[in-house]
């Protein structure tokens, strides 16, 4: 059973997250008019080539959209794994990572993790090196989290707390940021796993006659 | 209180402003002229988004305009050095590299830089209530994150769910199965997998969604108008889950559930 001291920490984080969003939503949408999707040409050949622990910049598709902010992780056999940055000071659901607490940069989107090839990942500029030592904690719960496991001694403040009521605001929120970071990455990514069940759901359970 | 400025831009910068901008890497480093125009420029963005916020007394503590162009550049930057800085080399090859495209990405930064400055200067200690409304009168922070149950719900409660759990999934749509489904599995309504299986868009597939959670709880609440609203959602959220197991092991071993599902 949650510790009561646990769960109050995680009502004030859930209640610190839902101001900002408030807030995040009372600013309106500043695009305005119907976005225009682009086709970046840049030419990125200065750049360094990527790296595990690199911050690096993908520029926008789309004419609404900032440019999106990613954290590469090694994917093996010439694939990157992206983790995008959310704009929230705080994580929002147990699937996000607060890796700094100052900056535009806090938090980290492991439930929004892409997978991209070779040039998707170079087709960016280098901003920053994330030290080797602040990867593996990440990694470490990353691997976690994919198992559907929180460890105890994750700190409450490190990521956000449980999304249990299907009608929380936060699935908003996922869903704004899954097709902003689809935007801007979708393109580049590696072929993607379709994913077990759906089809299923969509089907018809064959009728059986009554015995 | 200071003067609150005109919005409109008069002799605005040009493209060659935010080269050089791009160029000195700060504005601090920018020759007084151009400096002058990108503070006005930047500032006036910045009022902008504070206005669509329509809170006077944001408005009152508005920064000078220096401070506001300060605040952008600082908030942009990822640190002191020039790679720090990519968000330039982003403004100016934007869509078609003219100033439009330049000023409207100054516009989108401006949002967040917006945002960061009203939570830190109004909002460092939320006033949001555990009870209090979250934009719908049905859920409250202490509804999105329940306290754990304290007692076995009455066992008339596992009767219902047995004898209606079929009943249930039986008179979901085709939709509404697809959208519990996507759910279960961690999957956003809006991913474009979910909507090309359900041959739906985003807005259709929530709709459904929301419509079939607040009838399940209804459903609930009417067959025990005794249980406390606590207990009421943990029995909600209960059912919930054994009806994401219901459509995945059924559906997916090919049992059969011993009813014919409604199709749309």
């Amino acid at each position: 059973m949650k510790a009561p001291e646990t769960m109050e920490k995680q009502r004030k984080h859930l209640q610190r997250w839902l101001a900002e969003w408030q807030l995040d939503l009372s600013l309106g949408d500043p695009s305005g008019s119907a976005p225009e999707l682009w086709r970046p040409r840049i030419d990125f050949s200065a750049e360094p080539g990527p790296a595990p622990g690199h911050i690096r910049l993908w520029p926008a598709r789309s004419s609404g959209d900032e440019p999106c902010y990613g954290l590469l992780l090694s994917g093996g056999y010439g694939r990157w794994r992206v983790l995008p940055f959310s704009g929230f000071s705080l994580p929002a659901t147990p699937g996000e990572w607060r890796l700094r607490r100052e900056g535009p940069l806090r938090v980290l989107q492991i439930w929004n993790l892409r997978e991209i090839t070779g040039p998707g990942a170079a087709t960016s500029w280098w901003a920053e090196t994330v030290p080797t030592a602040d990867l593996f904690p990440l990694e470490a719960y990353l691997t976690a989290w994919k198992a559907g496991e929180i460890p105890e001694s994750t700190p409450p403040e490190q990521v956000g707390p449980p999304l249990i009521h299907p009608l929380d605001p936060r699935h908003e929120y996922l869903e704004m940021e899954f097709e902003r970071v689809d935007r801007a990455l979708g393109e580049l990514e590696a072929a993607a796993d379709p994913g077990p069940g759906l089809d299923l759901a969509a089907e018809s359970p064959p009728e059986y006659p009554d015995p | 209180m200071e003067k609150v400025e005109s919005d409109v831009q008069g002799n605005g910068p040009q493209l060659a402003h935010w080269q050089v901008w791009r160029q000195c890497c700060a504005l601090g480093r920018m020759p007084d002229g151009e400096r002058g125009v990108l503070i006005e420029f930047m500032g006036n963005r910045f009022l902008t988004v504070v206005r669509r916020m329509n809170r006077p007394e944001v408005l009152q503590r508005m920064p000078p305009p220096r401070d506001r162009a300060h605040a952008f550049e600082i908030w942009c930057a990822l640190h002191e050095r020039r790679e720090g800085k990519r968000y330039k080399d982003w403004l100016l090859t934007r869509g078609d590299r003219q100033l439009g495209a330049v000023e409207s990405g100054v516009s989108l930064l401006m949002r967040k830089v917006v945002r960061e400055w009203v939570a830190v200067e109004f909002h460092r200690h939320p006033q949001l209530s555990l009870e209090a409304p979250l934009g719908d009168p049905d859920f409250n922070l202490k509804s999105l994150l329940p306290a754990p149950a304290r007692h076995e719900l009455p066992s008339e409660t596992r009767d219902w769910q047995h004898n209606n759990l079929s009943g249930i999934v039986s008179g979901m749509t085709r939709l509404q199965r697809i959208c519990v489904s996507a759910r279960a599995q961690g999957r956003v309504l809006s991913d474009p997998r979910v909507c090309a299986t359900a041959n739906a868009g985003k807005t259709k597939l929530h709709k459904a969604y929301r419509e079939w959670i607040q009838q399940l709880g209804e459903s609930i609440r009417s067959a025990f108008p005794d249980l406390t609203e606590e207990e009421s959602l943990h029995f909600t959220l209960e059912t919930l889950h054994k009806v994401e197991k219901a459509i995945f092991f059924d559906f997916s071993a090919e049992k059969p559930l011993s009813i014919g599902c409604k199709e749309p």
